[in-house]
């Protein structure tokens, strides 16, 4: 392949260049995805904030809740004790 | 000095994404020049170029430097992106090259003819001979890293190669005898 119509179109294919505005292109995007992950990112930082207090508050919760009910299961056998003592 | 591409993806990786505008500026004539021969239209060639360098910021991680050079595995991304392409787009009709006869490249009116005949026979050539000959012949790639880019065995490529050139030398032909 040394002819000479080949190698002027070889030569012509590895002149192809991009259009000039092709890298700031592709920077602008990149510049926008990285705004994005870094919204994601904090996206996700108070989604696992939210998440923890809330796991915190339901651990809060059950404990109250266990409490309330011994309370009630006391007062309610307290008297019924009372009186058979009585 | 200039800083290595693997400096750079590692600064990039770290945060520094500007550093990025280097890789691109480094790599995109070579990566459009690739997707313009595998697809033969500038256009595509533009998106698929772009959608390479986003592919491969976005998967930097994915990246491993020890097992190839960026621009090898910028090259297969934008090789897959390049065959994702062509496997969507309709047959197009393309008129079979076999006569290029009765020019002359002397004439630049005819060299432009013939390089348009030869821009067809490249596009006709099945797309695993196309994309290894763009990568040996324009891109000038050693054959180990074009075995690398299209995953497969050295001897493969050699072959795949070989196979590209006598097409397009046997298209080239009577027009030499032509012009002789």
């Amino acid at each position: 392949m040394t002819d000479q119509p080949y190698e002027q179109w070889l030569a012509e294919r590895r002149e192809v260049s991009p259009p000039p505005a092709l890298a700031d292109q592709i920077m602008s995007q990149v510049a926008e995805l990285e705004s994005q992950r870094r919204a994601l990112w904090w996206l996700r930082v108070i989604q696992r904030i939210e998440q923890s207090r809330a796991a915190r508050w339901g651990r809060v919760r059950r404990s109250a809740s266990d409490w309330l009910l011994a309370v009630c299961l006391f007062t309610a056998c307290c008297p019924v004790g009372v009186l058979l003592r009585s | 000095m200039e800083i290595d591409d693997r400096e750079l993806v590692r600064r990039v990786f770290a945060g520094q994404t500007d550093d990025f505008r280097t890789l691109v500026d480094r790599h995109q004539q070579s990566v459009f020049r690739f997707a313009s021969g595998l697809l033969g239209n500038r256009e595509e060639a533009q998106d698929v170029t772009q959608e390479a360098f986003l592919a491969a910021f976005l998967n930097l991680s994915g990246y491993d430097a020890s097992r190839a050079a960026f621009s090898t595995w910028l090259f297969t991304i934008a090789r897959n992106r390049c065959l994702n392409l062509l496997k969507q787009r309709r047959p197009i009709a393309i008129h079979k090259p076999d006569s290029i006869g009765g020019v002359s490249p002397a004439d630049p009116m005819i060299s432009q003819e013939l390089s348009q005949q030869l821009d067809r026979a490249l596009a006709a050539l099945p797309v695993e001979q196309r994309s290894a000959f763009v990568l040996a012949e324009i891109e000038e790639l050693p054959y180990a890293e074009i075995a690398r880019i299209e995953r497969t065995s050295l001897g493969t490529v050699k072959s795949r190669i070989h196979r590209a050139k006598q097409r397009l030398q046997s298209l080239l032909e009577p027009v030499m005898r032509e012009s002789k």
